[in-house]
């Protein structure tokens, strides 16, 4: 009896995959770039039984050590003078509309977890092996950058 | 409750995995509390701010990138880009490529044809070896040339045969007179042997001295006595002949070891239909013979 190849786990994951590159890098060429080198990882690394059950964990554990690695050399941030004039603005519902230069302000671990979570959906236990933390350790993490959010955008501080 | 404690449970609240006994306390601490509600729904705007921000989609150019297909369309996508580059060379390029190809595998064919012909030949080699090995090895007693009995040269009478007259001529042995003489059999049929007949057996070969030495050798197997007179056979002009009484029972044997170790016939001499190297007949003897017994001659006869 002979089994079906289904789709490779790069082609389910590739959208998910590029939307988080470019939604953390925050840049379209390094996205690519980095999207690129993901998948030649994945094709390369053989895929055992288990990966059929957590796969996803392991796309995005690969997907997350790309990005975390190509954000050391990247400079994401926007320069003082745009930050200073992003903190000048008047109400937070000006502030609300730049929301995405507020969000580049966090750590990108912070960053990824918040996509991962709030975005895709991910239930705490797969970030948490995707990270390698526990999900006390992701929950304050979340809740740590959920703050400064809320005090960069409502309370201007 | 109190804000400390409302600010350990956010992400609960946020999730909507309270526990009931503390939804009451905290809803309760929500309602008198503006500034925790007031941050809790701030941290539900920019969770919703998250959720419903644009997914981007992989470029479409990306989309058909090799490392996005499976195997086997990845495998058909290379061959075309190989067939469409190979079209692209120039015509000159094309045809001294393919011209060197042929050559090469024709050389590669011809110096393949007599390796293959060399190791066909040595296997052959081998075997014949085996079998001489395995032959010269099942002699019983271990008889080797230096045990075999001697060659003697013979004419007329000098047979040890106990009262068995016959003439050896040029490789023609003589017929008992007004005897039976039956046409020669096919060598699968099954034999059976009479009382007092003669086993005559022709063999023609190019080394008759060998072949004497290995019918010696599968005489002694069948237990014929050393002593048989006639076992060591006799020299004549044109071959060897052996003439000697066995007992009935092993004239099969003989038959069928002699068949085996006649030479095939080389292969001109075939084709022509006149040489056959391997012949037997049988006769009624006149003379009576031991009972259980009969006699065989075999001739040797030099190709």
């Amino acid at each position: 009896m002979s089994v079906q190849k289904g789709p490779s786990p790069f082609q389910i994951y590739q959208d998910l995959i590029f939307d988080l590159c470019q939604s953390t890098l925050n840049d379209l060429q390094q996205s690519q770039q980095v999207f690129d080198s993901i998948l030649k990882t994945l094709q390369k690394t053989k895929t055992s039984d288990r990966f059929q059950i957590h796969e996803r964990s392991w796309v995005f554990q690969i997907a997350c050590q790309h990005i975390l690695s190509v954000h050391e050399k990247l400079d994401t941030q926007l320069s003082c003078s745009n930050q200073i004039e992003m903190d000048a603005l008047a109400s937070s519902a000006s502030r609300l509309k730049h929301f995405s230069a507020f969000f580049q302000r966090l750590q990108p671990e912070d960053r990824l977890l918040l996509l991962m979570r709030e975005k895709y959906g991910l239930p705490f236990s797969e970030i948490a092996s995707t990270f390698n933390l526990s999900e006390e350790s992701l929950k304050s993490r979340r809740d740590r950058a959920l703050r400064s959010l809320e005090k960069w955008i409502w309370s201007n501080k | 409750m109190n804000c400390f404690q409302i600010r350990n449970h956010t992400s609960d609240i946020l999730d909507g995995t309270l526990k009931p006994e503390d939804k009451k306390q905290i809803e309760t601490h929500l309602v008198e509390c503006e500034p925790c509600s007031e941050e809790l729904k701030h941290f539900r705007i920019i969770l919703s701010s998250i959720a419903t921000s644009p997914r981007i989609a992989v470029p479409q150019e990306k989309k058909n990138h090799e490392l996005l297909m499976d195997s086997r369309d990845l495998r058909r996508t290379r061959v075309q880009r190989l067939r469409k580059r190979w079209r692209t060379l120039p015509w000159y390029i094309r045809t001294t490529l393919e011209g060197t190809g042929i050559v090469f595998l024709v050389l590669l064919s011809i110096s393949a044809g007599p390796r293959l012909r060399m190791f066909y030949e040595r296997q052959i080699e081998r075997n014949v070896t085996e079998f001489s090995d395995t032959f010269s090895e099942s002699a019983p007693d271990g008889l080797s040339a230096g045990d075999l009995p001697v060659l003697t040269k013979g004419k007329t009478g000098n047979s040890d045969s106990a009262g068995i007259e016959e003439e050896v001529d040029g490789g023609n042995a003589e017929y008992d007179g007004e005897s039976e003489i039956a046409e020669p059999q096919d060598s699968a049929q099954d034999i059976s042997v009479g009382n007092s007949e003669i086993w005559r057996f022709i063999l023609k070969t190019d080394s008759p001295k060998e072949i004497r030495n290995r019918i010696v050798q599968i005489l002694s197997e069948l237990k014929i006595s050393r002593d048989t007179p006639g076992l060591g056979g006799i020299e004549a002009p044109g071959g060897i002949q052996f003439d000697l009484l066995v007992p009935i029972s092993a004239i099969s044997s003989i038959k069928r070891q002699l068949q085996k170790i006649s030479a095939k016939a080389p292969e001109g001499l075939t084709k022509a239909g006149s040489l056959e190297t391997f012949a037997w007949y049988r006769n009624k003897s006149r003379k009576s013979l031991p009972a259980g017994k009969t006699r065989i001659v075999i001739w040797l006869s030099q190709i």
